[in-house]
């Protein structure tokens, strides 16, 4: 009879424990960090004593807003407070600058188009604060040449803004899906379920390479 | 405790001190004290990790009238506050932000002998996040069902101003719009222990 009781209890207690999702399976993520042969792998993300991360943005043209995007997409990937993102309005406190690569694009209200009209770059922070004592990274925006519309280079320009910010977060790798915002060339307009897991799972790895303090 | 947690405590205890005669019928009590919440979530990613509040100051104010010779229905409301936090199995913590909870509970109260008295309640619960964060960030969800116990013991040398202490016990299912979306499949049991005392004013305080 005790033992029922007891059998019982732990059904009770199991049935209001909750299946944590799976985030290990083949294909729910992608690789994120950067390697140097034959075995040393450049684990980089900002650590919890380093948030929230600061991003000013070139106030030209459409720049903050793209900013802006782009941090409200990543800061809405994590569930545990592990990334916290921020715009701040000195150049002199950020941790990431944004800028344009040359003359700033047309402000105009993006298509719908998945036209590859922009390029974006971001300096590697697995190289930056690992081999230099730089304490920012610089990411650019530019628009590539060809007969684009201007709502096509904006449409872009938002895709890889926040691609571009995924690199200054850690994401150091490209994904292999083109569903994915961190695929080499982004046609998707927000972090997929991937990129999420893969966002996650990077700031649960411990780093090896770490920001300035 | 923030001190605006102790002004409003004081705000509390002070009305009790000082608002006239009630009702016969109808009994008044404050309830100011400490509540520990068992985990909120519990998670794998790389390594296990839970999120639950910290220790949390609890305030509640209880009216409650007799319905039988022995028997007195209460209605109750109880907030508490305090920060949410995630606990790493390497020891770390990290701050969520602040999150609150309101809930109403009506109840059936008893005394016992030697000053000790029982109540069991049922109501409702809501999570009030500071921020609209982390596993909030899609909201708090819908009002959790509450199932609450408490006991009291009330020494007859405070009965004048119905003072006691109260140890009380609390279960709610927790879950949230983006935990679900996160894969979560059901709710969390909540588990949530208050120790308090309480001071009373009105008709039959002491009891």
């Amino acid at each position: 009879m005790r033992r029922t009781g007891l059998a019982l209890a732990c059904v009770v207690a199991a049935a209001c424990e909750p299946t944590a999702p799976v985030r290990d399976c083949a294909g729910c993520t992608y690789d994120f960090a950067d390697t140097i042969p034959p075995d040393t792998s450049l684990v980089f993300h900002w650590p919890a004593a380093r948030l929230p991360v600061r991003y000013y943005a070139d106030p030209r043209a459409a720049m903050p807003a793209l900013v802006a995007t782009g941090v409200a997409a990543w800061n809405a990937q994590f569930l545990y407070g592990e990334l916290r993102a921020v715009q701040v309005a000195d150049s002199s406190a950020a941790d990431v600058i944004v800028r344009w690569e040359a003359t700033p694009p047309p402000d105009v209200p993006p298509d719908t188009s998945t036209v590859d009209a922009c390029a974006g770059s971001t300096t590697n922070p697995s190289v930056v604060f690992r081999d230099s004592s730089a304490r920012v990274l610089h990411v650019t925006l530019g628009v590539k040449a060809g007969a684009f519309s201007d709502a096509q280079v904006a449409a872009c320009l938002r895709r890889v803004a926040i691609h571009e910010l995924g690199h200054s977060l850690g994401l150091l790798k490209h994904s292999p899906s083109r569903f994915d915002i961190m695929n080499a060339v982004p046609t998707v307009s927000f972090p997929s379920v991937t990129d999420r897991r893969t966002a996650e799972v990077l700031y649960h790895t411990p780093p090896t390479v770490l920001p300035p303090p | 405790m923030p001190a605006r947690y102790w002004r409003l405590a004081g705000l509390t205890g002070g009305l009790a001190c000082t608002a006239g005669p009630l009702p016969a019928q109808l009994l008044v009590r404050a309830a100011v004290g400490v509540r520990y919440t068992s985990r909120l979530v519990h998670d794998s990613i790389v390594s296990a990790f839970d999120v639950r509040p910290a220790l949390a100051p609890a305030l509640a104010v209880t009216a409650a009238t007799p319905v039988g010779e022995r028997w007195t229905a209460q209605a109750t409301l109880d907030f508490s506050t305090s920060p949410l936090e995630r606990h790493d199995a390497d020891g770390t913590t990290t701050g969520l932000g602040r999150v609150s909870t309101l809930a109403f509970t009506v109840a059936l109260h008893r005394p016992l002998p030697a000053g000790f008295a029982v109540a069991l309640g049922v109501g409702g619960l809501k999570y009030l996040p500071a921020d609209a964060t982390g596993i909030f960030r899609q909201g708090s969800g819908a009002i959790a069902g509450l199932g609450q116990v408490t006991v009291e013991y009330a020494p007859a040398a405070g009965a004048r101003y119905g003072l006691g202490v109260q140890a009380r016990y609390d279960a709610h299912r927790f879950s949230t719009p983006a935990l679900q979306s996160e894969g979560f499949d059901s709710p969390r049991l909540v588990h949530r222990v208050t120790l308090a005392v309480r001071a009373g004013w009105g008709g039959g305080a002491a009891r």
